[in-house]
């Protein structure tokens, strides 16, 4: 597994892929790619806990709503995580693609979006208490989400100088 | 949970950040030959202007002074270049692609820093919380 993975990125870092104009719209598709599956995955996700939060306080436990909200709970952390590995590996090719151009803006949003990804990831498949309770800290941070939104912005309104 | 799959996770969650680490470094390594090139670039063209004049003969090879600059090469004198005003333009563009450069520099070290900073005071929370369930 990790020789494949060695050897997919060498494959990316040593051939140049961005030969033809098509292939660079093809890589550019994908960091918009990245973007747009962020978006859908995270927008929802938060929107769900809010929404299951706030009915908690104002419903109460015992209601049904609060119910069926509790049993959508696993199938949508499993689409939030599916969704965002899909994005991460997207935007990573994407940058891997286009590593003649790495800038310091573009290097800051990989080591973000790596963080945040392996916290989320350690968060989901350990089962330590303190590692559990670590990550949960880390991925719930609001200060990386803000910075991971600027720098996203940033990125974009800087990738084509 | 047993102590020996808690020191397994441990492990993992060590490589894993070691992982982060290295490719942390990886990146600022192949960052800073640009910053460097960058900088020589800067110093060749600062060479290149002063020089118009090697041993004692003109070599009118400027890069910067392509055009019009009929005058100049019979003159070549400090004051025709102050009127036409085309060193200073230069300059200023040479001043603001350094400033842009260190601005995108300064938005990678804060990120460094920002993450370095919530994780330690992530692993803060965790060690004093520890600390006070023992007591």
């Amino acid at each position: 597994m990790m020789y494949a993975l060695l050897y997919l990125i060498l494959y990316f870092i040593t051939l140049n892929p961005l030969a033809s104009e098509e292939a660079e719209d093809i890589a550019k598709a994908l960091g918009w790619m990245a973007i747009g599956i962020g978006v859908i995955a995270n927008v929802i996700f938060i929107l769900y806990n809010r929404v299951r939060k706030l009915s908690l306080t104002y419903l109460g436990s015992s209601s049904n709503a609060i119910r069926s909200l509790a049993v959508m709970y696993k199938p949508m952390l499993n689409m939030h995580i599916a969704l965002n590995t899909i994005g991460y590996i997207a935007g990573m090719v994407h940058g891997l693609l286009f590593i003649r151009y790495l800038e310091p803006i573009t290097l800051s949003l990989a080591i973000v979006m790596s963080v945040l990804m392996l916290s989320g990831l350690l968060l989901r498949y350990t089962s330590s208490r303190d590692v559990k309770i670590f990550n949960r800290l880390l991925h719930g941070q609001s200060i990386l989400t803000i910075m991971l939104v600027l720098l996203i912005m940033l990125h974009v309104f800087t990738a084509d100088d | 949970m047993s102590r020996s799959s808690d020191t397994k996770q441990a492990n993992l969650y060590l490589v894993l950040m070691t992982l982060t680490a290295i490719v942390m470094i990886m990146g600022l390594t192949l960052h800073m030959p640009t910053v460097y090139a960058d900088d020589d670039e800067d110093e060749d063209e600062e060479y290149d202007d002063d020089t118009d004049y090697k041993d004692g003969t003109f070599t009118g090879i400027n890069t910067k002074a392509r055009e019009g600059t009929e005058e100049r090469e019979y003159k070549g004198n400090t004051e025709e270049r102050e009127y036409k005003g085309e060193d200073d333009d230069n300059g200023e563009e040479k001043e603001g692609e350094g400033l842009g450069s260190n601005v995108a520099s300064m938005v990678l070290y804060a990120t460094i820093a920002a993450v370095a900073g919530v994780i330690g005071y992530t692993g803060w929370k965790i060690l004093k919380m520890r600390s006070k369930v023992k007591v």
